[in-house]
């Protein structure tokens, strides 16, 4: 149909809506502007047909309202995703929250390492319960997080495992398979993290350490040497956070790819809840454990024994990322939550 | 990976733009502007919906595997445009009946209910 044939009154509405879709997000624009203006322009052509200028006029308000609302509502969804179905989330859920749990017990390993067993340590817990009390809320809490993942996890490995043994060994391969491309992302990110954590651990060393035990001390060593070590413990770092981050890439594409049924997905929710809730109660007595031990016992802290020379930049690291933990696992049972509740009963 | 789920009851309820886009493809492929159009027929003009909306809704069912779009062609009823046809996957008519049966459920339930007793007693009486 030849446009110039169009009354003035189609053709200025078909502008005006041409210049409100060229405001939408790029992806949307690209795919379906040029159909949606066309099926515009036609539903005005129909209208002016049957109702004239006026009944165009009353269009307006309706289609660009929904033009204005629905060029918004697509921008949040590039932003924030859609509102996913319920067997999906929770499976996203499951992963998330399996990662943060390996997160959450890497970070109680190294605050272990930090203060346990060493004698200083006890001897201030034993002299302020609350603060040995704490301490054992961490580290029972790692305990009952590991169960939760466990009890929670091995029903699903299962049924995962049972799914793809239909196929033989091959189907069981394909369950774990990860593209070569995935574990380039994989390396890639294990790097990034090692080479952040080595930056943070050095410059707070380089900041808050004393001078004499300060990693930047060269003790004559020659700096190619000290360079060439630097590399290789990099190197055996990012290899070993590597290792640990395809493990857990492994389960979860295992997760990812089998078909769950509805109640037992909605049984994932409960380990979930209870991770969220043994990691919150573990990050907060983290926190006030380091408290604590800088309030009641100040000297002890600040000595080399306590939490001197790095320690404290290593534990404020180590809590951070408890924190980050526990917060990621909330989201997922969040979210897991709020999508099992929006299908009907 | 993108996850997806053959389950047609873990996407429901469908919203009224889906569910009514879905009934329009119920019978055989569309264009955007046909499905407009059988929408406002099939609900006597009380549901309009748009094209932002409808291309919101087409995009992402296009995304779920509920619809798969066919080859670009002239609407021989209308005009020489070219218009994009739709039609329904077999996920796509799955959710329809799931999402049929489950307002069939509803509304016998609703009918249970005292809100249509006066109703029913009109017409027993």
């Amino acid at each position: 149909m030849d446009k110039t044939s169009s009354p003035r009154i189609v053709a200025l509405s078909t502008w005006l809506y041409g210049c409100l879709l060229r405001l939408g997000p790029s992806a949307y624009r690209r795919d379906y502007a040029a159909p949606a203006l066309q099926d515009f322009r036609r539903y005005c052509l129909d209208t002016h047909r049957a109702r004239g200028t006026f009944g165009v006029l009353l269009l307006w308000p309706l289609l660009f309202g929904e033009g204005i609302t629905g060029m918004f509502a697509e921008y949040i969804t590039e932003l924030l995703g859609r509102k996913q179905p319920m067997l999906p989330t929770i499976r996203r859920s499951m992963v998330a929250a399996f990662w943060a749990f390996m997160l959450f017990a890497i970070c109680c390993i190294a605050l272990a390492r930090t203060s346990d067993p060493s004698a200083p340590f006890d001897a201030v817990g034993r002299v302020h319960p609350e603060i040995s009390f704490a301490y054992s809320i961490v580290i029972n809490g790692l305990d009952i997080a590991l169960l939760a993942v466990v009890l929670g996890g091995l029903p699903f490995l299962f049924i995962a495992l049972k799914r793809a043994s239909g196929g033989g060994v091959r189907g069981i391969l394909r369950l774990f398979a990860i593209r070569p491309k995935q574990l380039l992302r994989l390396l890639g990110a294990a790097l990034l993290i090692t080479i952040c954590f080595l930056g943070y651990i050095l410059a707070t060393e380089y900041i808050f350490g004393s001078s004499s035990a300060s990693p930047m001390a060269t003790n004559g060593q020659p700096p190619l040497l000290l360079a060439l070590a630097f590399i290789a413990l990099l190197l055996v770092v990012a290899l070993f956070v590597f290792v640990l981050m395809a493990i857990i890439a492994l389960f979860s594409v295992a997760v990812l790819r089998t078909d769950f049924g509805t109640g037992t997905l909605r049984f994932a929710l409960a380990p979930i809840a209870l991770l969220t809730l043994v990691m919150a109660i573990s990050t907060l007595a983290a926190a006030f454990w380091t408290l604590r031990l800088w309030t009641d016992a100040p000297q002890f802290a600040a000595s080399g024994a306590g939490l001197g020379n790095g320690q404290t930049a290593w534990v404020i690291a180590v809590i951070a990322a408890m924190a980050f933990s526990t917060a990621v696992t909330a989201g997922a049972f969040w979210s897991g939550l709020q999508s099992s509740r929006l299908r009907p009963v | 990976m993108k996850a997806s789920s053959s389950d047609p009851e873990a996407r429901l309820p469908l919203t009224p733009a889906t569910y009514h886009i879905l009934l329009a493809l119920a019978n055989g492929e569309r264009h955007g502007y046909s499905i407009m159009q059988n929408i406002a027929a099939q609900t006597q003009g009380k549901l309009r919906i748009g094209p932002t909306t409808l291309y919101r809704s087409i995009k992402h069912m296009l995304e779920d595997g509920l619809i798969t779009e066919s080859d670009e062609r002239p609407d021989p009823a209308l005009d020489d445009e070219r218009r994009r046809y739709y039609r329904l996957a077999d996920l796509g008519r799955r959710v329809a009946v799931a999402e049929t049966e489950r307002l069939a459920q509803t509304l016998t339930v609703a009918h249970g209910t005292l809100l249509f007793a006066s109703e029913r007693g009109a017409e027993h009486g």
